[in-house]
């Protein structure tokens, strides 16, 4: 997966999770400042990265992601890019 | 009497309970803590006990406050709260709202941010009753779902702080995703204090010029079936935490007795008794 197609999946989850709009899905936009995701969200997020990668995700990973580009980052690391 | 000297009785007044209220806390501590770890070695039924032992002293320093004229108070359907595993939610206008939840409710348990386990006067009956420390979230969920599973009552505060009088409630999505992941029905308690008294802002010491009267309306049981069955839980946290906020705001602001007003708000979500 690049790193297109991965930030279409996070933020196509990121709306039907989080009921949130496409357009407020920017890389700077802080994930509990501005779109609201609290650290309960955050594990629903990752179950669901988990389900899309089928990688193994060590939620230790996403402790120091604060915005929708640390996400896009963590999840392209998963892929050893 | 004239208003000037009942103020200075109630400031007095007031300084006492508090100071009882403190030494009861060091007592706790210091005497019956380690007492009843001598005499009740298994944890699970010593802290069952001393969530009874401190909701009691929680209605005796009520009483205190009653008989030394600093308060009076009025609880109404107070047997539901003797109901067991419900996830009691209110609203939080003063300091003293968990003490009357805690006297009132059956097997009271509570969620208590750290600080107040650094305090030499609250951690004492704290590590006794067991409450639950505010660490992270799933950790929280993980030890309400066990408290509830033991037939205690948890109280939430679902603002997550004091309420600020004459501002809208706006509610934390942690008391919803409690209630959605341990699949607990809710137990609304409205409270009202009047005159505004231990707010945020408002000290001890600034005695409010009339005496204060607090008032726990109990409410009928909210279930949360409907947001627990949704294949999205994000959502239906969402969900759950904004009908929340609208039945606190109605009922909060517009009824005079907080009654009819909860009833009627409350469209979406579902009383179960």
């Amino acid at each position: 997966m690049n790193r297109e197609e991965i930030t279409s999946h996070i933020t196509r989850v990121m709306c039907e999770l989080f009921g949130l709009q496409q357009d407020a899905i920017t890389m700077d936009a802080r994930l509990y400042e501005d779109l609201d995701i609290d650290s309960i969200d955050a594990v629903d997020l990752v179950v669901e990265m988990k389900r899309i990668t089928g990688k193994k995700i060590n939620p230790e990973d996403f402790k120091a992601v604060r915005t929708v580009g640390d996400v896009v980052d963590a999840v392209e690391g998963l892929f050893g890019h | 009497m004239m208003p000037w000297l009942s103020r200075l009785w109630r400031t007095l007044a007031t300084a006492f309970c508090f100071a009882m209220f403190g030494i009861g806390g060091v007592l706790i501590a210091l005497l019956v803590s380690p007492l009843l770890l001598l005499l009740v070695r298994n944890r699970q039924q010593r802290q069952c006990l001393g969530k009874r032992l401190v909701s009691n002293a929680m209605y005796a320093f009520i009483v205190l406050m009653r008989v030394t004229g600093v308060m009076t108070y009025r609880v109404r359907n107070v047997e539901w709260l003797q109901q067991t595993g419900q996830l009691i939610l209110a609203n939080h206008p003063s300091l003293i709202d968990t003490i009357f939840l805690i006297a009132f409710a059956r097997n009271a348990d509570c969620v208590v941010k750290g600080k107040l386990l650094r305090n030499p006067f609250t951690w004492g009956p704290i590590k006794l009753t067991g409450y639950i420390a505010n660490s992270t979230p799933e950790q929280v969920i993980e030890a309400a779902g066990e408290s509830f599973r033991r037939g205690n009552n948890l109280i939430l505060f679902p603002e997550g702080t004091r309420t600020v009088a004459g501002q809208p409630v706006v509610l934390k999505r942690g008391a919803a995703n409690i209630a959605i992941k341990t699949a607990t029905d809710i137990r609304p308690v409205l409270i009202r204090c009047e005159p505004a008294a231990l707010t945020k802002e408002i000290k001890w010491y600034q005695v409010p010029p009339r005496k204060v009267c607090m008032t726990l309306d109990v409410q009928p049981l909210l279930s949360v079936s409907q947001y627990i069955n949704s294949d999205n839980p994000s959502m239906a946290a969402r969900a759950l935490t904004c009908d929340l906020e609208h039945f606190f705001n109605a009922a909060v602001y517009t009824a005079p007795s907080g009654a009819t007003a909860a009833v009627q708000a409350n469209t979406a979500l579902q009383h179960v008794k």
